[in-house]
């Protein structure tokens, strides 16, 4: 009789706190972070040999397409360096056309490379963990980045540990610009390989293979930065093939640019004024 | 013989633990990346394999409470909603400890048979209540992937376990 109390007590706590986190999705974060930080060390130590398993297998392969991948990387080089040539003029003339009209620069970004040490690859959630947190300087809000495309954002932070929403992710929303129409949308993540974007401008006409970057809008990324290719429009809207492969991913970098788009907790204990201040500086 | 009897006591202790030490293992072997060469990873649910086998075979080795905590543990680990896995993992073992009776002494095929067919439901009712939280229909696609992931390492998980459950058995 005891036991089954115990049980049912239980069943309506797991309940409760489901409810409760979904009202309020903070209350739960610093628990959830400091559990997050005592096992960092651990998923630190295990996802090594993983990568060590996963270096040799693709080794393997790699050599088997070796003089293929190589006839084509020489083409690519190729047009890369004709690139190269057109990227420097333009690059020599932005500079004295900034020069000529007193353009403030952007700040610098600074970034810190994490390594990728847990991957929830659940059913319902697109995020990882990685092993840097505040004391590497890793704050709520910045831009996740592999190579030259955007991976997500830095969702929760611990001391050493943080964990990064992906873009595929339900809950990811993020203010992009199609880079040849100029139009807005949002990019948002359903769990598949290929977010959606929503409220794009019904005039625009877009077709696969456009580029898709963020537009910078909402303060937390900064204009520019690579997202994907337009992947197929149809019945279901627009979806969108991003650069990162994500089922790879072995480090991370995260971007600080400086933007302090998302409030993070001090914000929000310290109460309305301070956002309010924060938004209209 | 004072001695002797902490040794035991220590020795029993570490016995009792043991499932629930392997649980929570379990748990956090799930998450480390496995870089497989797939455009999803998906990282089976191998914490539902323990709770289902220590349910059937020996409850009283991993009482509710700890499938509370192992469920709220794979709840911050996976970032799902805190409370998700708790809710799932009580409910499995739930079911479980009361069809014991009709499991009892059956073949391999039948506990993995039963096994697939706990965890699809689960899984449907899973959909369903996260679908619910996020006020969408959910894509199918990266649960049926899990599913499947989980249903087919039962076997490895489950002799692994078996392994574990004779040892602490014979030597109790």
């Amino acid at each position: 009789m005891a036991h089954r109390f115990a049980y049912v007590f239980l069943l309506a706590a797991a309940l409760g706190i489901l409810l409760l986190g979904r009202a309020d999705p903070l209350v739960f974060e610093r628990a959830r972070m400091t559990v997050t930080d005592v096992t960092a060390p651990v998923l630190d130590a295990l996802s090594r040999p993983a990568i060590t398993v996963s270096h040799v297998i693709g080794e393997m392969r790699e050599l088997a397409v070796l003089r293929d991948e190589n006839k084509v990387l020489r083409a690519q080089n190729e047009r890369l360096l004709q690139w190269q040539t057109a990227a420097r003029t333009l690059m020599a003339e932005n500079e004295q056309l900034r020069d000529l009209l007193g353009f403030v620069p952007d700040v610098e970004a600074q970034s810190v490379t994490a390594r990728v040490i847990g991957d929830s690859g659940g059913a319902f959630v697109r995020s990882l963990l990685v092993n840097s947190g505040k004391r590497d300087g890793v704050k709520k809000g910045q831009a996740a980045m592999v190579g030259h495309g955007l991976l997500g954002r830095v969702a929760e932070v611990g001391n050493r540990s943080a964990r990064v929403l992906l873009i595929h992710d339900l809950n990811s929303r993020i203010p992009v610009v199609i880079e040849s129409s100029r139009a807005r949308a949002v990019l948002a993540g359903d769990n598949s390989t290929t977010p959606r974007l929503l409220y794009l401008p019904l005039t625009t006409t877009v077709k696969p293979g456009d580029r898709v970057v963020t537009s910078g809008y909402g303060g937390v990324f900064p204009p520019g930065l690579p997202v994907g290719l337009v992947n197929s429009v149809g019945e279901d809207g627009v979806r969108i093939a991003p650069y990162v492969d994500v089922s790879q991913l072995e480090f991370v970098r995260l971007m600080d640019f400086g933007l302090d788009g998302i409030l993070d907790d001090a914000d929000r204990d310290s109460g309305a004024t301070q956002s309010r201040a924060r938004r209209s500086r | 013989m004072k001695d002797e009897g902490g040794w035991t006591r220590l020795d029993l202790l570490a016995r009792r633990l043991t499932p629930f030490l392997i649980t929570i293992t379990l748990v956090i072997i799930a998450q480390v990346p496995m870089h497989l060469p797939a455009t999803i990873s998906i990282a089976p649910a191998l914490a539902l394999i323990a709770v289902y086998f220590w349910g059937l075979h020996q409850p009283d080795l991993i009482p509710a409470p700890v499938v509370f905590l192992v469920g709220l543990l794979q709840d911050i680990l996976t970032g799902v909603p805190f409370g998700l896995n708790a809710f799932i993992l009580l409910i499995v073992y739930g079911i479980v400890v009361s069809q014991r009776r009709f499991f009892f002494g059956k073949s391999f095929a039948v506990l993995w048979w039963g096994f697939a067919t706990l965890s699809f439901v689960i899984g449907v009712v899973q959909w369903a209540a996260m679908s619910m939280l996020m006020g969408q229909f959910l894509s199918v696609g990266p649960l049926l992937v899990e599913y499947l992931a989980t249903a087919a390492l039962y076997p490895l998980v489950a002799y692994i376990l078996v392994l574990t459950h004779r040892n602490i058995l014979n030597e109790a």
